[in-house]
């Protein structure tokens, strides 16, 4: 991390500790209140649960820095610093995982050998399905993830400091090509953390499913930094109602894509009615889980939607932060339905669920504030033409 | 909205590119170029030629529908097991074609790229031709297409209503209401610049028939006020409708529990398909057209390449669509599953000839569109669309045959082969969709021409940051088309 050169003018920050330190002691907490009390499963059922909470927002944060870097626009150029800085996290997170190694048996059936002897589907699927393969692949993502994460980060700079044209086409074919990367990457990453779970269900569109919630909550995550920084020097002069109308439409765009691959999921599922595709709907559908279902159609996406339809909402920080925070929170919500039920008939949230998704997010959350502090937070070649689409506004 | 000529400054610096609009313009020369296309049409001939060729196939097309309404559905080739073949894989295709035309005057209106001007009329007349065509299939498919309107949902007395479960019913009302809008958008798209015709041409005849489809513009500024608001509000509307028109339509098959149709990535897969298709015909039928008419001031490289980087992410999508169908079909350990998206399709099946052919024209030979040479070759770009036009339909060839002639049981399993209707039928309908192509290109001005002008304005005047607002524009553009 020391190799990210800091860009001039801005102050290369330590690490504040607190963060690291008030995550350290929760997570050690939750370790010892799993070993102890709740007993290892729920431990690591719940530090997939955290886990992926935070390393989700990173995720998408990496998708968005590549996004903004094929496409341009001025939604990227008072996020990507945001966007950067999440994606620079993933190595954190990836070692953060390595825990997990330790306890894949008590979360994946397909990890337990004697499972597997008494299922003809998971010997079918074990050329895929088996411990040193998985292990094998979440390093592969990690890697390619913090490579493509880091090469964003010089690249944005270069980039704003005035690359050559030929310097920029190149740029942009690696962001091309990494965005190819990162769509397989995670679509697999999303298979085998989430999908695998219930090791008999599949679902063609999962990964599209995953990617769009990732991206969902990173751009959730994006909006509620501009917000809570718009008093800053940095942002004062830059950030108006015409950006928060950009960020409040994408975030339509994203909630009405996130939708749509949603729909595609369960319609399909539905309709065909095929024992073996319908389990997992019908695992979420009863023992009070069928609430939370019904949550994810109204607060994940009808009120999102109705209330953005509105072009004052969309530009208006206040009614943006309320929705950028209901995603934020229906995007924990949507990970717990999507995870618990593998193991819990009925409605359950183990207090460990909370406990390590807090601790995690202290780590993360410092982590994040220690790399968005080492570039100039707005592009300094992008702050003349913002200021002027604000001073027209007005 | 998301990024604007202006802002392009802090984008990655694109030096050397070429402008959407060649310089050397003005609001006189835009209107004369676009108008004299129509108003005085120059080395006819091949135009002559080429509709006596297209007029000759549409007859074909109406003699074959003839002959299936005279002898009914079996002068197709569709038998049992394969209920839906060509018929089926045509009305696809078409709609598929449809799509772009709609992405790029809607989408990419909201999305207030400017790029879109020159080309999204010829791009709605392509929507318009393509979804007349597919709509012809499904109607006819029914047999007695007398009765089809007993595809509306309606009180009678026979108590009967449409199976409110069924995407075929959903497929009638997404394609009527997105024709409907699309031919909106497209006629009101049309008014301003029928009114400069009628206000140029010089024969009574033409003045008249101009005058009645322009339906009195006299280019007001409320006029252009209301204009401005319905146009902005039919591409909020054709957003969507677009998406679900082939949403539907990939429901028709996924919703069903046939291996190879039956798969939940289904959905945003056959949405990319059809943009990569409608890409790929656009392009077909403005890098011909813009050399023949001389307009490659107005259709630049610009639009070439970035329509070329548009087909080229729709193809990865659609590619992403196969890799995610093929590992879930393994993955999902049911040997239906891998038998027919797997085995039969590529290894063992009749017709794996077809399955790999597909992947060579819509994933493989499309990859060469990665080099920003290739982009700027219009020949080779041409070639590729046309490659990737085969792709698409031997797509839809794939999933709709192979998983109908080879069912769970063996006993069900059939060969399938087009019947001369059937090609006669499809030909037909390439030849009426250029036949339509040529009228469109005759008589109607093929560019926006008030919008290449409002073009003009925010190019030119892109240095004081006033394009956002409208209301200034039009004012300007009133004066330069003269009243003859």
């Amino acid at each position: 991390m020391s190799n990210q050169r800091p860009a001039r003018g801005a102050a290369p920050r330590r690490p504040s500790p607190l963060p690291f330190l008030i995550g350290a002691v929760i997570l050690i907490l939750a370790a010892l209140l799993g070993f102890f009390l709740m007993g290892p499963a729920q431990f690591f059922r719940s530090y997939l649960l955290g886990w992926l909470y935070w390393t989700g927002i990173g995720i998408g944060g990496l998708g968005l820095t590549a996004l903004h870097l094929l496409t341009g626009g001025q939604w990227g150029m008072v996020t990507r610093r945001i966007f950067e800085a999440a994606s620079r996290t993933l190595p954190l997170m990836g070692l953060l995982f390595i825990p997990l190694f330790f306890g894949l048996a008590s979360i994946y059936s397909w990890a337990d050998p004697a499972k597997v002897a008494g299922d003809a589907l998971l010997q079918h699927k074990e050329p895929y399905l088996n411990v040193p393969f998985f292990i094998g692949r979440t390093i592969l993502y990690f890697l390619v993830w913090t490579f493509i994460a880091y090469r964003f980060s010089q690249f944005s700079v270069q980039i704003e400091e005035g690359a050559p044209y030929e310097e920029v086409r190149r740029i942009k074919l690696f962001a091309a090509v990494s965005m190819v990367l990162l769509v397989i990457t995670v679509t697999f990453a999303g298979i085998d953390w989430l999908m695998t779970l219930e090791p008999h269900w599949f679902s063609s569109i999962f990964g599209g499913i995953i990617i769009m919630s990732f991206v969902l909550a990173a751009w959730a995550f994006g909006i509620l930094t501009v917000l809570r920084q718009r008093a800053t020097e940095a942002f004062r002069h830059v950030v108006g109602a015409p950006i928060f109308s950009d960020l409040g439409s994408l975030l339509m765009a994203f909630v009405m894509i996130w939708s749509y691959v949603q729909l595609s999921q369960l319609l399909i599922i539905w309709s065909a009615n095929i024992p073996e595709e319908a389990t997992w709907y019908l695992h979420r559908m009863k023992g009070g889980w069928q609430w939370i279902g019904w949550s994810l159609l109204v607060l994940h996406f009808a009120v999102p939607f109705v209330t953005m339809m509105s072009q004052t909402v969309r530009s208006n920080p206040r009614w943006l932060r309320l929705v950028a925070l209901l995603i934020m929170v229906m995007y924990f919500v949507h990970l717990v339905w999507q995870i618990v039920p593998t193991w819990h008939e009925s409605i359950t949230l183990s207090p460990l669920d909370l406990l390590i998704t807090i601790g995690m997010g202290a780590l993360w959350i410092g982590l994040f504030l220690w790399q968005y502090g080492q570039a100039k937070l707005i592009p300094p070649v992008a702050i003349p033409e913002l200021r002027q689409r604000i001073e027209h506004a007005h | 909205m998301l990024s604007s000529p202006q802002h392009e400054a802090t984008q990655p610096k694109t030096a050397g590119q070429v402008p959407v609009l060649a310089p050397g313009h003005n609001m006189r020369s835009i209107t004369d170029k676009i108008s004299d296309i129509v108003l005085k049409p120059k080395g006819g001939i091949g135009w002559v030629i080429g509709f006596a060729i297209t007029f000759a196939l549409t007859m074909q097309l109406l003699f074959s529908i003839g002959w299936l309404l005279l002898r009914g559905i079996g002068v197709w080739g569709n038998n049992q097991p394969a209920s839906w073949a060509f018929d089926i894989i045509n009305f696809v295709w078409w709609i598929g074609i449809g799509h772009a035309g709609t992405l790029i005057s809607a989408i990419l209106l909201l999305l207030r790229q400017q790029w879109r001007t020159s080309i999204n009329r010829m791009a709605e007349a392509i929507t318009l031709f393509a979804v007349a065509n597919a709509g012809l299939y499904p109607l006819l498919h029914t047999g007695r297409p007398w009765l089809d309107y007993w595809l509306f949902p309606y009180p009678n007395t026979m108590g009967l209503w449409p199976q409110f479960r069924s995407p075929l019913v959903w497929d009638v009302f997404a394609i009527s209401t997105y024709l409907t809008i699309s031919l909106l958008f497209w006629y009101m798209g049309l008014l301003p610049d029928l009114a400069t015709l009628r206000d140029r041409a010089t024969g009574k005849i033409k003045r008249m028939a101009y005058g009645i489809f322009s339906l009195g513009w006299r280019n007001s500024a409320r006029h252009w006020k209301t204009y401005e608001q319905a146009y902005f509000l039919l591409a909020a509307l054709s957003t969507p409708l677009v998406i679900s028109v082939h949403t539907i339509v990939s429901f028709d098959f996924a919703v069903s529990v046939i291996p190879g149709w039956h798969t939940t990535v289904f959905p945003p897969y056959f949405v990319a398909g059809a943009l990569y298709a409608g890409f790929a015909m656009v392009l077909m039928v403005a890098i011909p057209v813009r050399k023949i008419f001389n307009i490659e001031d107005f259709i630049t490289m610009r639009h070439i390449r970035n329509m070329s980087i548009i087909m080229l992410v729709s193809g990865l999508v659609v590619a992403y669509g196969y890799l995610t169908e093929g590992f879930a079909a393994w993955y999902s350990a049911n040997p239906f599953e891998i038998d027919t998206v797997l085995l039969l399709r590529f290894v063992t099946g009749p017709y794996r000839v077809l399955a790999w052919l597909l992947i060579a024209c819509n994933v493989v030979i499309p990859q060469l569109l990665w080099s920003s040479r290739v982009r700027s070759n219009t020949v080779l770009i041409w070639l590729i669309s046309g490659v990737i036009s085969v792709g698409m339909w031997l797509e839809r060839f794939v999933i709709i045959v192979m998983s109908l002639t080879n069912d769970f049981l063996p006993s069900s399993w059939a060969m399938y082969a087009p019947t001369v209707t059937d090609i006669a039928m499809y030909t037909g309908t390439i030849g009426f969709f250029l036949f339509l192509l040529l009228l469109f290109i005759r008589f109607v001005p093929m560019i926006s021409a008030f919008e290449m002008r409002e073009l003009l304005h925010k190019v030119s005047h892109s240095g004081d940051h006033h394009s956002s607002s409208n209301d200034s524009q039009h004012g300007g553009e009133v004066v330069p088309v003269p009243g003859d």
